[in-house]
């Protein structure tokens, strides 16, 4: 089965580049692509010629989206015409899900799912749905039935299908003769629905075979703005009305309803545009005539004049065409790295291995969230991104939606509480054993979509044991540190997170691979969980961070005199194991040598969690208030802050400090080397692989405030070292912890998994 | 004291509901729901707010009664698609070496298709399924999704009264206009749900009745499979 690719566009050069750049990337082979252009004035012409003998080129010498499809659809030669907006990316597999379907011989046409994806504008713009002779159009959520609710006037509804993802076949779209040219713009896919539909064609939308919309400007509308040829919305819709409210024995009052109805939508609209001084009087007038003037073409035309459709002649002639496809995937076509559809840039890279489909999970990622995973499943989004590779993240959100950011398609689902319902009364282990299967079914559709090829999973809270267990795609575990760990430093023995802890278990016995930041994670994992089972299949893969640009970055610079006021800056949650009561132990010896310096405590207190209010009544800053009031001038206690803000934080200070008792690695001692800042933290878990003592900061033993007090005033006595140690964990990052090397690590990992998992499955 | 979970219990609890999860989603059964609700809804507001004479009310009654019959049945069809999924999903999860392709026309039963001692074939449990559901002609339901069939013309029996007859029979009949009016209104809308009801139905059929001859295939093969296991054991002692 051959495919024809049709593409109407009128002055949007950018984003057709990018949807010919993702063309590249179709997993199906047979297809070629007609772009059909309008007239433009950009450089859409300069784009299509990069793709010169691979893509056909024809031209519609009016804005008008129905000829321009006709235009299309006389020159296509595949069995199946696909038409796709130019501001839309298709998923992987777009083409391959509908060679699926078109296998039915009995199908003639069926439109596929469209996601709005755009960071501005994220929603499911369509699904199912259905349209009407009057031109009522209902969009479904559930099932076909549930349509049956609302009351329309239409006497015939068929499905709907969107114009944008819309494929036929090509023979049943010439035996009814095309588009109708009366539609420039809207509903020219509706009426084409409602004829194909009288003719005896069966089709229907699905819910696969998904685009990625990133709407653009161009003739018809400014994205994000009022501006807009809206008439033509009410000049098609009155046209439908008339034409097919006519042909079906829609009654005159329904139609005339219907018709006055598509106006006065429209007048309101205006009206309210107006007087919120969103539009001025002279626009509004010209929008007020241009209504009428396109509600009376419409009138005239529907009355007499209707079916501005291809001459039966022409569309004998295009039937008998019997020429091969031109072909538009070659040879580099597999070595294509991915773009970015929102801005259009394609990393500069050459790939010598075909790019991969990846997944990556976080429940929480950002830009509405920072945390540790977040933070870091977004640098590998990023990095991996900048290798060439497709990057799907799969996070919770309020609801089902998808949208573009920082190199990856950011897939948000709710967490429905709906299965596992013996475990309500665990509630955290329902709610995780929950989220976990919602991704699942996320991985599921991007799989048969978007055709990814593992799932790269975060250790805590074992958000792809499910997917691990349906084998339906690979999963590699990002080694963190597991709720058994926190509950043996806490002293917690409760039931379910007992079970949660064998659930962790089960999770790293089960996966493919794991993925520790460093060795001291793994050997501190193994104390705790049996990991006997893995020792040919981990790989250590340092964490890494975007080096800041080098006028932000601020070396230490000693003034001379006594008076300089230096800030030693803390980050991390107020909890124990962040070792903030060390730190407050060690404050009053530091302040007693040096009054004037300044401490800053950036980080959310976490005395209610990890039961430090429940022993002393008190918050972590007020337990510092009342023990050690007499320092409380010098210490200032930042709460929470925004991620724009720690930046500040980290670039301003002159020494860093986390006596951590446990990191599984330390991402705030990499940002603050980012700044070149010396930094102090403890002999413990995977710091000192990430901290090297004695050149980029120094190392205590943990939970001992003396020897923390000492290592501070150190550094204060030597101006020098601070400079030195800080310039050195600067190179740290420039060399050895950056997010482009971390991406090439888990990259070379994932290619094995891969291999491996295709290996087996053969 | 309740009951203590292990990390076995969970495991085999997803296994579970990822094995639901191939069942299709239970879609078409809120769906049924929602249609329940509308037509009681309707049913209400027909009865309440339209003066209807005897012959309009026992005709819609009648056909809200089909719509029952129809929605009942089409509910027992998703049931018996899903749990007819269910059992290819388990004998999908049989080993390899059991289940080998074969060929089994379609609509013919095995020969053989005796139940293994203990073990229900999956062919005995579809039967077993669809006992209830008697397989009627797709024409009946193809004439009722038609929006002829609901349709009715107005009928007014002839005055006998001399000289005046011929007034009195056309002013009952416009009398009976508004009335028929709306029922003409509703029953293009049930026209309507008739249209998918149907659609629905015969899909429905469609796929029970290609899931069967699937699980008659698989039923086939396993009892080829340890049929001649079995055989051969017997050879065995004999010897």
């Amino acid at each position: 089965m051959t495919f024809s690719v049709i593409v109407n566009t009128v002055g949007r050069a950018k984003p057709l580049r990018t949807l010919l750049q993702a063309l590249e990337h179709q997993s199906y082979l047979h297809f070629e692509v007609v772009v059909v252009v309008g007239p433009t004035h950009d450089n859409t012409l300069d784009v299509l010629s990069e793709y010169e003998g691979r893509v056909r080129v024809l031209r519609c010498p009016v804005i008008n989206l129905s000829r321009s499809r006709n235009i299309g659809l006389l020159a296509a030669r595949g069995d199946v015409v696909a038409f796709i907006d130019d501001d839309a990316v298709p998923c992987q597999r777009w083409l391959e899900q509908y060679a699926r379907l078109f296998e039915d011989p009995t199908l003639d046409g069926c439109g596929g799912a469209v996601w709005a994806a755009h960071p501005k504008f994220s929603l499911l713009q369509f699904r199912l749905g259905v349209y009407s002779s009057l031109a009522e159009q209902i969009d479904v959520r559930s099932s076909w039935v549930d349509n049956i609710k609302h009351s329309g006037l239409g006497t015939q509804w068929v499905a709907r299908i969107p114009g944008g993802n819309a494929a036929f076949r090509r023979q049943g779209l010439l035996d009814v003769n095309g588009f109708d040219e009366f539609y420039e713009f809207v509903a020219e896919e509706a009426d084409l629905t409602l004829r194909m539909v009288n003719a005896g064609k069966n089709i229907y939308p699905v819910k696969e075979a998904v685009i990625y919309h990133f709407p653009a400007s161009g003739p018809n509308r400014v994205v994000f703005t009022n501006k807009g040829r809206w008439w033509m919305r009410s000049r098609s819709r009155i046209y439908l009305a008339i034409k097919h409210g006519q042909l079906v024995g829609d009654s005159a009052w329904a139609i005339t309803h219907s018709s006055l109805m598509s106006l006065w939508v429209h007048l309101v609209w205006y009206g309210r545009l107006f007087r919120d001084r969103e539009m001025h009087l002279p626009n509004l007038l010209f929008m007020l005539t241009k209504e009428m003037l396109g509600g009376l073409d419409a009138l005239i035309h529907g009355l007499f004049m209707p079916c501005g459709i291809i001459k039966r002649e022409v569309a004998e002639a295009a039937r008998s065409i019997s020429e091969p496809i031109l072909k538009f995937k070659n040879d580099k076509s597999m070595n294509q790295s991915s773009v970015d559809p929102v801005s259009g840039y394609i990393p500069n890279i050459s790939i010598s291995e075909p790019s991969l489909r990846l997944c990556l999970l976080s429940s929480t990622y950002p830009p509405s969230q920072y945390g540790g995973i977040a933070r870091l499943t977004n640098l590998m989004a990023r990095g991996l991104f900048e290798l060439g590779h497709t990057v799907h993240v799969v996070t919770r959100g309020e609801r089902e939606e998808v949208s573009f950011y920082d190199g990856a398609y950011v897939h948000k689902i709710p967490n429905h509480l709906e299965r596992y319902a013996q475990y309500r009364n665990y509630p955290n282990l329902f709610a995780t054993l929950n989220y976990s299967h919602n991704v699942y079914e996320k991985v599921q559709r991007l799989k048969i979509n978007d055709g990814i090829q593992i799932v790269d999973s975060p250790f805590w809270q074992y958000e792809g044991l499910v997917t691990l267990k349906s084998g339906i795609v690979p999963v590699v575990v990002r080694l963190v540190t597991g709720l058994r760990q926190i509950t043996a430093i806490h002293k917690q023995q409760v039931d379910e997170f007992r079970l949660m802890g064998d659930l962790e278990q089960s999770f790293l016995e089960q996966a493919h691979y794991l993925l520790p930041n460093t060795q001291a994670t793994y050997n501190a994992m193994h104390k705790v969980y049996d990991l006997s089972s893995a020792n040919d299949r981990f790989a250590v893969v340092p964490y890494g961070i975007v080096s800041a640009p080098e006028d932000q970055v601020r070396p230490f610079e000693p003034k001379p005199g006594d008076d300089q006021r230096l800030t030693v800056l803390f980050v991390g949650r107020l909890e124990k194991r962040k070792g903030i009561l060390d730190l407050f132990a060690a404050i009053p010896q530091v302040l007693k040598r040096f009054p004037n310096i300044r401490f800053v405590i950036a980080g959310g207190d976490n005395s209610q969690s990890d039961g430090f209010k429940l022993k002393t009544g008190m918050d972590y800053p007020a337990y510092f208030a009342s023990r050690y009031s007499k320092y409380l001038p010098s210490v200032e206690f930042k709460g929470m802050v925004s991620e724009e803000a720690l930046q500040l934080l980290y670039q301003s200070c002159d020494l860093f400090v986390a006596p951590s008792l446990y990191e599984s690695f330390g991402l705030v001692y990499l940002e603050a080397m980012n700044y070149a800042k010396p930094v102090i933290g403890c002999l413990a878990g995977g710091i000192p692989e990430v901290v090297d003592h004695g050149v980029t900061g120094t190392l205590v033993e943990p939970e001992t405030p003396k020897a923390l007090a000492d290592a501070i005033v150190s550094f204060l006595l030597s101006p020098s070292k601070m400079r030195e140690m800080g310039l050195a964990g600067r190179q740290q990052i420039l060399e050895r912890f950056n997010y482009l090397q971390m991406a090439r690590n888990f990259e070379r990992v994932y290619r094995q998994v891969i291999h491996a998992s295709s290996t087996q499955s053969q | 004291m309740p009951r203590l979970y292990s990390v076995e219990d969970i495991l085999s609890n997803i296994e579970f509901e990822l094995a639901q999860g191939l069942v299709a989603r239970d879609e078409l059964g809120e769906a049924v729901q929602a249609v329940r609700q509308f037509q009681n809804k309707t049913r209400a507001e027909v009865f309440r707010s339209l003066r209807l004479t005897d012959g309009h009310r026992e005709f819609i009654s009648r056909q809200f009664q089909v719509n029952d019959m129809l929605l009942n049945l089409l509910y027992e069809m998703i049931r018996v698609m899903q749990t007819l999924q269910l059992e290819i999903h388990k004998l999908q999860q049989l080993p390899e070496d059991i289940l080998r392709p074969v060929y089994i026309p379609p609509d013919e039963t095995p020969a053989n298709s005796g139940a293994l001692s203990g073990l229900s074939t999956p062919l005995e449990l579809s039967e077993r399924l669809t006992a209830g559901l008697e397989w009627r002609s797709t024409e009946e339901i193809e004439y009722a999704m038609r929006p002829e069939a609901i349709r009715i013309e107005s009928y007014t029996q002839p005055s006998r009264w001399p000289v005046i007859g011929w007034l009195l029979t056309k002013l009952k009949n416009l009398f009976q206009r508004p009335a028929l009016f709306y029922t003409q209104l509703f029953s293009d809308r049930q026209a309507a749900v008739n249209l998918v009801l149907g659609d629905r139905i015969l899909y429905l059929e469609n796929v029970v009745r290609e899931q069967q001859r699937q699980i008659r295939a698989f039923s086939a093969q396993f009892e080829s499979q340890t049929g001649a296991g079995s055989e051969n054991e017997g050879v065995g002692e004999a010897s």
